[in-house]
């Protein structure tokens, strides 16, 4: 059966071993082929939500389902497999420093063991997807914050996953070089990725008008289709606002 | 198919990891360099004391003299007796004109007229006896005791003092070399164990960024072993060209230079010595450099 929905989460909690309640409860189902924001203030849980989808922590109770396969009790060989279908990048590129751009692509080709002969022409397509096409040879040092988030955006690709989930991909960029970030983004989403993109950059939230998920303090406090950072900052402002008033 | 790229991918970022982790390789290369060095050294050693006092055992002998007037029944019995023993393998009557004749041939050689001056007496009338070859030179002074103990023995001669020596001077050797080569090994696979875990720390974020990737523990840990095993690889090799050399050198001159003593002093030849030793190498070698890696491996890289 085709599933519709390719991450449904029940009453997910993390805990972290320092007591901290990162998520709780959460409960978020996201279509296929849908383009999410997850905005919230600074330690909402954000990563943390972006890491029990990667599976890099999981949720000490509830249940997550990723394109109708239960994720929640994965054995850690079964997590290698899981990985390979779901892209991600971050804030701070991750890149390897001693390759150049075509060898951090062609990197996660290798990773999943793709023949030597396929994985030129792979690595080819998807750098001049992602504007890169003439810089195959060039380290990543030598080049600006945005190309290196393509780089990584081309590594996250390559292997063509059903979902890229970006923790603040453009926390280190200038605001222009961000919205051209975005809008690559928003291209790989047309091809039917389904995209997550945790931001706090609410210029680009408001104007690319996506679904917008508001955690706070680990719980889903608002969810809307067409949505807006103003609107979910201005709120949490106002109760912010009305517990500064209250004291 | 991705199983094959996967291998190929291992073995080469292994060698990588060996060049750009020269100092430790060296080190730990180095290191198992002497310890495979020494074992071949003293492998060598033993295995020919051991060989040698084969060799002995097969030419020394016990021997049992009668007492004057026991009769040619008595000594057939105890002649049975020793042949019925488990640790006998062999008794050879000698009378008394083979023994002279044997002393003639061996003392007297070229002396021809000392010899005929003794005429037909035979000086060695007494001289009957049994040669008593033992299965295994350690059992001899236990014959000896029971010999001396049988009715119409007069005397025993055993000439096992040599044997004996070069058992225990064996014995010796191979109490001090397991010893040292132990302490090496541990050395060994501590340095071995020491280069990978600069290796991995050097490479943490790449090694983060391959599991998010969705690489394999064989993948991720594949290059390290890899590097462990080529590290014993080379470790073994060197010290078998060496002691190749040494060994073939050392025989011809040991060879030439107590040619007196050749009669006991016979050394295995390079192939024989080389056919247990290069196996055992690089199995120790290889055994090492996995045992290093794979320790190393399991403690700083399971998730
Ligand atoms: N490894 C960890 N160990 C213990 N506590 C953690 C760990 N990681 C995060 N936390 C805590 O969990 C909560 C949620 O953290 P998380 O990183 O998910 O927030 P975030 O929304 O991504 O914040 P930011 O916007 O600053 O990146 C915070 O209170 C944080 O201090
Ligand atoms: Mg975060």
């Amino acid at each position: 059966m085709e599933e519709k929905e390719i991450v449904s989460m029940d009453n997910v909690i993390v805990t972290y071993p320092t007591g901290t309640q990162a998520l709780k409860k959460v409960n978020i189902r996201i279509a296929k082929g849908e383009f999410v924001f997850v905005v919230g203030a600074s330690g909402s849980g954000k990563s943390t939500f972006i890491k029990v989808l990667l599976r890099e922590i999981a949720p000490n109770s509830g249940r997550i389902l990723i394109n109708g396969k239960d994720i929640t009790n994965l054995k850690h060989k079964q997590v290698a497999a899981y990985r390979r279908k779901i892209g991600c990048v971050f804030q701070d590129f991750r890149l390897l420093k001693d390759r150049n751009v075509y060898e951090n692509v062609a990197f996660a080709q290798k990773v999943i063991g793709v023949p030597h002969k396929l994985i030129g022409q792979n690595v080819r397509r998807i750098l001049t997807l992602v504007g890169l096409g003439d810089k195959e040879q060039v380290l990543p040092k030598q080049l600006s914050g945005g190309e290196q988030q393509r780089v990584a955006l081309a590594r996250a690709l390559v292997n063509k996953p059903a979902m890229l989930l970006a923790d603040e991909p453009t926390g280190n960029l200038d605001p222009k070089t961000s919205m051209e970030i975005m809008q690559l983004l928003e291209a790989i989403n047309q091809q039917g990725t389904t995209v997550i993109v945790v931001t706090h950059d609410n210029e680009i939230v408001n104007q690319m008008r996506k679904r917008v998920i508001t955690l706070k303090e680990g719980e889903v406090y608002q969810d809307e289709e067409d949505g807006s950072y103003a609107k979910s900052l201005s709120i949490q402002n106002e109760s912010l606002f009305s517990g500064l008033a209250r004291l | 198919m991705e199983k094959i790229n996967t291998l190929f991918y291992c073995i080469g970022q292994g060698f990588k990891n060996i060049k750009r982790n020269r100092m430790f390789s060296f080190t730990s290369v180095c290191t198992i360099t002497a310890c495979l060095f020494l074992f071949g050294i003293f492998f060598s050693l033993v295995s020919n004391v051991r060989y040698m006092v084969n060799n002995m055992e097969k030419s020394v002998a016990v021997t049992a003299f009668f007492e004057p007037g026991t009769t040619d029944s008595r000594i057939a019995e105890i002649g049975l007796e020793l042949k019925g023993r488990s640790d006998v393998k062999k008794v050879e009557y000698i009378s008394a004109e083979d023994a002279w004749n044997r002393f003639k041939g061996e003392i007297f050689e070229g002396q021809q007229d000392l010899v005929d001056s003794f005429g037909t007496d035979n000086p060695l009338a007494d001289s009957a006896s049994y040669e008593i070859y033992v299965k295994d030179v350690t059992k001899q002074k236990a014959l000896v005791k029971d010999l001396k103990k049988m009715d119409g023995i007069r005397k025993v001669n055993s000439s096992d003092e040599t044997a004996k020596l070069l058992i225990n001077f064996n014995r010796l050797i191979s109490v001090v070399s397991i010893f040292i080569i132990a302490l090496l090994m541990a050395v060994s696979v501590f340095l071995i164990s020491t280069t990978i875990s600069v290796g991995i720390s050097v490479r943490k974020e790449e090694i983060g960024i391959m599991r998010l990737i969705g690489a394999t523990d064989f993948f991720v840990q594949g290059p390290f072993i890899v590097e462990g095993i080529m590290i014993g690889l080379i470790g073994a090799v060197l010290p078998l060209f060496l002691l190749a050399i040494i060994y073939h050198q050392l025989i011809q001159w040991l060879s030439n230079r107590f040619s007196i003593l050749s009669d006991w002093m016979v050394f295995m030849s390079l192939r024989t010595e080389l056919s247990v030793l290069v196996p055992f190498s690089l199995a120790l070698g290889v055994g090492i450099g996995l045992l290093g890696s794979g320790l190393t491996v399991k403690r700083h890289l399971k998730v």
